[in-house]
């Protein structure tokens, strides 16, 4: 058994040391959000962040994590209560097939996380790794923007709205 | 005098913005010898199969040589393979090196349905740099793995994982490999968020020890350590 911490809970995972985080979130702990695209580390569609950090969760063995926190995009919100970026990628209309959004919502968490402010060149840098074969990259940016937006607004407690457009 | 050349060290090499400039003399890490045209490859298109890949201060080498003439990076590459005589740690022969590194690459990943080699004895690798090496590394580097277009060049040719120190080797697996933007180019993702210092210093040791011939590496932990957080992106 391997303990795990994800999403602030302790789970017990009966499976190889060497086994891809990726597979035991979607097959032992049926957290969906995270999408197996290449395997390799190339694509994102698997990104989660591991103690604050954006990570590939199919080339981590979940030997890698005893001890570390797992956020996944399910950390994050829920479809009734959606956190500021998930809320953002929605109203931004960020999607289209969906399928690499999961990986990019949480690859620009760990950059919100470390920077509040970032500029689009700062943005454009950090999402490099994720790809988008729809092409939704300029609505990902303006959806990563908004929501930095929202975080500075909820943290100076203006109280505003974050389905407004 | 200061600042002069050392003539008797000449292209015994040396240290670059905290990676390691291997030799090209005698000293050459590289289990196979270079030719003209693979050292060509190497420094037109930052890539030769048998060797490895152009990373770290070398990137910018490559990008530059772009704009010279072709004609030029070929005199540098000829000039350069005429310098090297057959280095020392070679293997005996190319068909022994390419048999090891075949060896290496497809036999021992533990969990995908064969027994573990583990790492050669006399090393200071661990069980959880094999489980490393298995979760993070074999989906790509391992023979029976991949397809075509994902190809690594066989970790034990590499000279990075053959060096005298582990510092190239590090940065890499820190990383990773990344094309200029907008360019082609191997990729490599880093593993720096991934893993901790102590499990890049598992898997960088177990690297050593099963691709290499060269004596275990023991400066690897305090390498790791200088080189966390200047990793590149």
């Amino acid at each position: 058994m391997i303990e795990l911490n994800v999403n602030g809970r302790p789970q017990a995972v009966d499976a190889d040391p060497a086994t891809p985080l990726l597979y035991v979130l979607r097959d032992h702990l049926a957290l969906n959000g995270a999408k197996f695209g290449c395997g390799l580390g190339q694509c994102g569609a698997c990104t989660v962040m591991i103690d604050g950090k954006a990570a590939f969760s199919c080339v981590t063995p979940i030997s890698a994590l005893p001890g570390r926190k797992i956020t996944t995009v399910e950390g994050l919100g829920t479809a009734d209560n959606p956190g500021p970026l998930q809320q953002a990628f929605i109203d931004e209309q960020a999607a289209q097939c969906g399928y690499c959004i999961a990986g990019m919502i949480m690859r620009a968490q760990a950059l919100l996380e470390a920077n509040p402010s970032p500029t689009d060149d700062d943005i454009r840098r950090h999402m490099m790794p994720n790809l988008c074969r729809c092409g939704t990259h300029m609505r990902i940016v303006r959806a990563v923007q908004r929501a930095a937006r929202t975080m500075k607004n909820v943290k100076n407690g203006a109280g505003v709205n974050v389905t407004t457009k | 005098m200061l600042g002069a050349e050392k003539l008797s060290d000449a292209y015994g090499g040396g240290d670059a913005e905290h990676w390691l400039a291997p030799a090209m003399n005698e000293d050459s890490p590289a289990p196979l010898p270079w030719t003209a045209d693979e050292i060509f490859n190497y420094l037109r298109y930052g890539f030769d199969a048998r060797h490895g890949i152009a990373a770290g201060p070398m990137v910018d080498v490559v990008q530059n040589l772009a704009k010279a003439r072709e004609e030029d990076v070929r005199a540098i590459a000829v000039y350069i393979a005429d310098r090297m005589r057959r280095p020392v740690r070679q293997a005996k022969s190319n068909d022994e090196a390419n048999a090891f590194a075949q060896l290496q690459e497809s036999a021992a990943v533990p969990g995908m349905g064969r027994d573990a080699i583990p790492a050669r004895s006399g090393g200071v690798a661990s069980d959880s740099g094999a489980a490393v090496f298995e979760g993070a590394c074999a989906t790509c580097h391992y023979s029976g793995s991949g397809l075509q277009s994902t190809k690594p060049v066989p970790l034990a040719l590499t000279t990075s994982v053959n060096a005298p120190d582990p510092r190239n080797l590090i940065h890499v697996v820190q990383s990773g490999l990344w094309p200029a933007s907008g360019e082609r180019g191997a990729m490599m993702p880093g593993f720096a968020a991934e893993l901790t210092d102590d499990q890049l210093v598992a898997v960088v040791s177990y690297v050593r020890e099963r691709f290499s011939r060269q004596p275990p590496w023991h400066d690897v932990s305090q390498n790791v350590r200088a080189i966390r957080g200047t990793e590149r992106r």
